[in-house]
């Protein structure tokens, strides 16, 4: 076995230290080394956004990045996003909108709605739709999560 | 107060929002190890041998098995076809033949890799046509007639060797039908369609956890539509007692249809009685994709008679399910797909003959709709033909030929809480029937096309519950049902509170473990709200009974006269009353506790059904009850490219009651959103060997948001006939939601460019060769 990297990152604000195998995707590091569980594989290569989590300010698909690329650089996942006993306002949003309904896209949606709107306080229907494009859903048929991120937008900006 | 009917609040909402909501993969167990199979490469082969040595000296690996391991029996939904690992045979590429449990998913991945199988290839059949015959090329199952099976099937001379199900329907008299039409100036429309290969595709992929205890019984947590299905499946497999198995429903991750049985669970469940640790299998999505139940395909050539006023006045079907290697799920979708024959139409003549073949590709599962969407595609287009055909307006022309309430269909199922017309009608008006769509400048083409779906819900059918009340009021539901991302766990909730006049989060629900909770058939046919919902109003019944039995004697009043609401007893038109924790008394020590005894109702909800003849289709009610839907859609087509985009569309449904308003909404715009998927682009595709070569989100395209219409394009109605067994007059809406997307947008294409494209889906490809072949013949292909 290869040995391992020792990575220092900021996860959610928070300092972390870890120890990855080379090959581990940043998915298998938060999933299997950090207990980060929010973040899903739906298909282990880009093509589902259930992964979802936002990189020194960029949007990324976990799967695709390797944990050890991590070392000095920021990540934001979804157990970040709540206050203790206040969800954020894209949460809020989404329960309110029920644009929700298995669950297991909804952290990979809210992540990626959180990027949009750190860079574009109020997108139109088009750029939610074309932004959340990288993230499948097979419940909902997106409307209401369109719905969703326009409210947050409004409570946000 | 009343929470029935208002847009309550996902009762696991915030566990999902914030990503803490535990699902299968999410679950770690202490000295956990992880298991992958070797699946078969061939389509058709013998298995002469299996070499597992070289596996089990890898580092890591904890334990190999083989068919070998596991008990010798047959497993299936009715016709008992399957082993768990191959046994002698593969019959589909992907096929389990073994399994490790190793260290690490990847170890077991390279311990998969070092199983040497020897095969001697054999010749794959994947034509159902062929498949049919009474002399096929290759025959499947040589050792069919000794299979178990559970279900009677038609009669037959001799049975073709790849048959598993055969169902017919004999109403009225089919021949003078035809004849009508032919002798007194009508038209008899003749066609032939077919759906394609459709996945699931739920954003989960399948997966398990198994461990035993030291008594020897197993505890499985696996994403399932049904606990009692899975342990019942598992018992069989392993050869325990039911008793000795627990089956344990985390979230799921969507389902479908796709998640009915456990089979990797019971492979994960014999891995880790050999290894003695225990196990977890996630399928990945390739996996997943290519090598778990589909819908796949049927073939349907359907001749209508009709009268010149365009009254249908018979109907005469042969269709063929294009079965896999095993029976699986499907097993049941030949006789399924007829209930659409008569829809929502009065038919005085129908003539059926529909079978289900064995070839070697993907084993054919449920699917949303269950046979009925994909029966309404041949229908509802035939509708459309029949309206252009007779020159009457196609939602006039279904109104003309719909029955009322109170008629029995064709195959003997009574319209009660008939609501095909209002759907229908709302359907047209909000899609603005009545306005041709706009021309718009070539290459691009607008049209609207409109159809109608039922969906019947099975029976015989039970769901039980608990309902356990605390001392401080707050009631707790135990259930079996499944949340699949319907909202059942939300539904169920909103019944309790409403029943006993407490806030929602006053109620708590135990969630399916068949260690705990009762028996509830299964998170399928559109029937949790229906049939669960009716249990749990039950249950709440038999608990209020019990309350106000224990109150009686303390407010010296009659049982009769008391009420239960808010947590508490009353004496109805008196001010006296008393609290719910009266009825409990201080324990030293131990808090409170029930004065006489646990306040626990339970209920079973079930509904009995007289069995079809499978050589006639005629029963006295077939089935639960019957579900009605409209959809419309309008389009865009482009020419060149054969693109089509869905500018607008409409999903009427008829639910009877919405217990939760924005629940039903989602039905409306996910079902319609798969039903898109199915319709324009979901094909799984297969080599000249049988293996799927589009096995990835990429490749297998379900519709992503940017292909859906915007928001102020999308409508949902939700339309209310209450059912006479309904809780609250509630029908399911999960399923119908799917059943008229495709032909709806077929119509909708014919509308915009004439042309009739007969197999699903109708690709790019489809439309532009469609639209040549309009343009070389100078006219419209088809009608």
């Amino acid at each position: 076995m290869p040995k391992k990297v020792h990575v220092q990152t900021t996860i959610n604000g928070e300092a972390v230290e870890y120890l990855c195998e080379p090959r581990q995707s940043l998915l298998e590091v938060l999933r299997d080394v950090l207990h980060l569980t929010g973040a899903k594989e739906g298909c282990n290569n880009g093509n589902c956004g259930a992964c979802s989590v936002i990189l020194d300010g960029r949007l990324v698909n976990s799967c695709l990045v390797l944990g050890a690329e991590l070392e000095g650089k920021s990540l934001e996942t979804i157990e970040g996003l709540a206050e203790p006993e206040q969800l954020h306002p894209i949460q809020d949003a989404f329960l309110e909108n029920a644009a929700l309904q298995c669950g297991i896209c909804t952290p990979g949606f809210i992540m990626a709605a959180k990027a949009l709107l750190d860079q574009n306080p109020n997108p139109t229907e088009h750029e939610i739709r074309y932004w959340l494009a990288g993230n499948l859903c097979r419940c909902t048929g997106y409307d209401k999560i369109v719905r969703a991120v326009q409210d947050a937008a409004q409570t946000t900006s | 107060m009343a929470v029935v009917g208002t847009s309550t609040k996902r009762i696991d909402g915030i566990e999902k929002v914030t990503g803490t909501a535990e699902f299968t993969t999410d679950i770690v167990l202490p000295r956990m190890i992880h298991a992958k199979l070797k699946r078969s490469p061939y389509a058709h082969a013998k298995i002469l041998g299996i070499d597992t040595s070289k596996a089990e000296q890898m580092p890591g690996v904890r334990a190999v098995i083989t068919a070998a391991d596991l008990p010798d029996v047959r497993l299936g939904v009715l016709t008992l076809d399957e082993h768990l690992l191959a046994h002698d045979k593969t019959r589909l590429v992907g096929e389990p033949v073994a399994a490790v449990a190793a260290d690490t998913p990847e170890i077991a991945r390279a311990a998969c890799e070092q199983i040497e199988v020897e095969y001697e290839e054999l010749a794959p059949l994947f034509d159902p046509e062929e498949a049919i015959k009474l002399d096929p090329p290759v025959v499947l199952h040589e050792e069919y007639e000794e299979y178990e099976k559970l279900l009677e099937i038609a009669e037959m001379d001799e049975r073709p060797p790849n048959l598993w199900q055969a169902y017919r329907i004999r109403h009225g008299d089919i021949d003078d039908a035809f004849k009508k039409a032919e002798d007194e100036g009508g038209y008899i429309i003749e066609n032939r369609y077919a759906t394609g290969y459709v996945h699931t595709a739920c954003m989960e992929p399948h997966g398990a956890v198994a461990q035993w205890s030291s008594d020897g019984s197993l505890t499985l947590w696996a994403g399932g539509q049904s606990p009692y299905i899975a342990r019942d499946g598992l018992a069989k497999a392993l050869d325990l007692s039911p008793s000795k198995v627990r089956v344990i429903v985390p979230f799921v991750g969507g389902a479908f249809g796709g998640k009915l049985t456990v089979k990797e669970g019971a492979i994960a469940a014999s891995l880790a009685h050999k290894a003695g640790r225990p196990v977890k299998i996630i399928l990945t999505r390739a996996e997943d994709l290519a090598a778990t139940a589909a819908r796949t395909p049927f073939i349907f050539d359907i001749k209508d008679a009709v009268t010149k006023d365009g009254i249908l006045i018979g109907r005469k079907v042969t269709s063929i399910l294009w079965g896999g290697g095993y029976s699986g799920e499907g097993i049941l979708k030949p006789i399924f797909s007829t209930h659409l024959y008569p829809g929502s139409y009065r038919l005085a003549a129908l003539w059926v003959d529909s079978y289900g073949v064995y070839t070697n590709r993907v084993s054919g599962g449920a699917l949303r709709g269950y046979g009925c969407a994909e029966s309404a595609w041949a229908v509802e287009t035939q509708m459309d033909i029949i309206a252009r055909k007779c020159d009457i307006d196609a939602v006039e022309l279904r109104i003309n030929n719909l029955l009322t309430e109170g008629e029995r269909t064709a195959i003997t199922m009574p319209a009660h809480a008939f609501s095909a017309h209002e759907c229908l009608t709302k359907c047209a008006d909000a899609i603005e029937w009545e306005t041709p769509s706009e021309s718009l400048e070539s290459p691009w083409y607008r049209g609207k096309g409109i159809a109608l779906g039922n969906k019947y819900s099975f029976a015989p059918t039970a769901s039980s519950t608990e309902l356990k009340v605390h001392e401080d009021a707050s009631c707790e539901l135990r259930t079996s049902a499944v949340d699949l991302g319907q909202g059942a766990y939300t539904i169920l909730t909103q019944i309790v509170a409403d029943e006993f006049g407490i806030e929602i989060d006053q109620v708590k629900l135990v969630t399916p473990d068949t260690a705990i909770t009762p028996f509830d058939h299964v998170a399928g046919s559109s029937r949790q709200t229906f049939h669960t919902g009716n249990a749990t109003r039950m249950a709440c019944d038999d608990a209020k009974r019990q309350i106000r039995e224990l109150a009686a004697s303390k407010l010296e009043a009659d049982p009769d006269d008391l009420e239960v609401s808010g947590g508490r007893i009353s004496v109805k038109g008196s001010s006296k009353s008393i609290e719910v924790e009266d009825l409990f008394v201080v324990e030293m020590l131990a808090g409170k506790r029930p004065a006489v005894d646990e306040i626990i109702g339970k209920a079973t909800w079930e509904v009995t059904a007289s069995p079809h003849d499978p050589n006639t289709g005629q029963g006295e009610e077939p089935m639960a009850y019957m579900g009605h839907g409209a959809q419309a859609a309008e389009v865009e087509v482009n020419v060149e490219t054969g693109q089509v985009r869905i500018r607008r569309f409409v999903s009427a449904i008829d639910v009877g009651k919405a217990m939760n308003p924005q629940g039903v909404e989602m039905q409306n715009y996910g079902g319609g959103c798969m039903g898109i998927g199915i319709a324009l682009h979901e094909d799984m595709c297969f080599d000249a060997n049988g293996e799927m070569t589009n096995a990835s989100l990429m490749d297998y395209k379900i519709p992503s948001i940017v292909e859906m219409p915007l928001n102020e394009y999308m409508e949902s109605i939700i339309v209310e006939v209450p059912h006479q067994h309904g809780p609250y007059g509630a029908k399911g809406a999960g399923e119908i939601v799917v059943v008229p997307t495709s032909p709806a947008i077929g119509n909708a294409i014919y509308d915009a460019i004439g042309v009739r494209i007969w197999d699903q889906p109708l690709t790019p490809e489809k439309v532009v060769k469609a639209w040549k072949e309009k343009q070389a013949s100078g006219n419209g292909s088809g009608s």
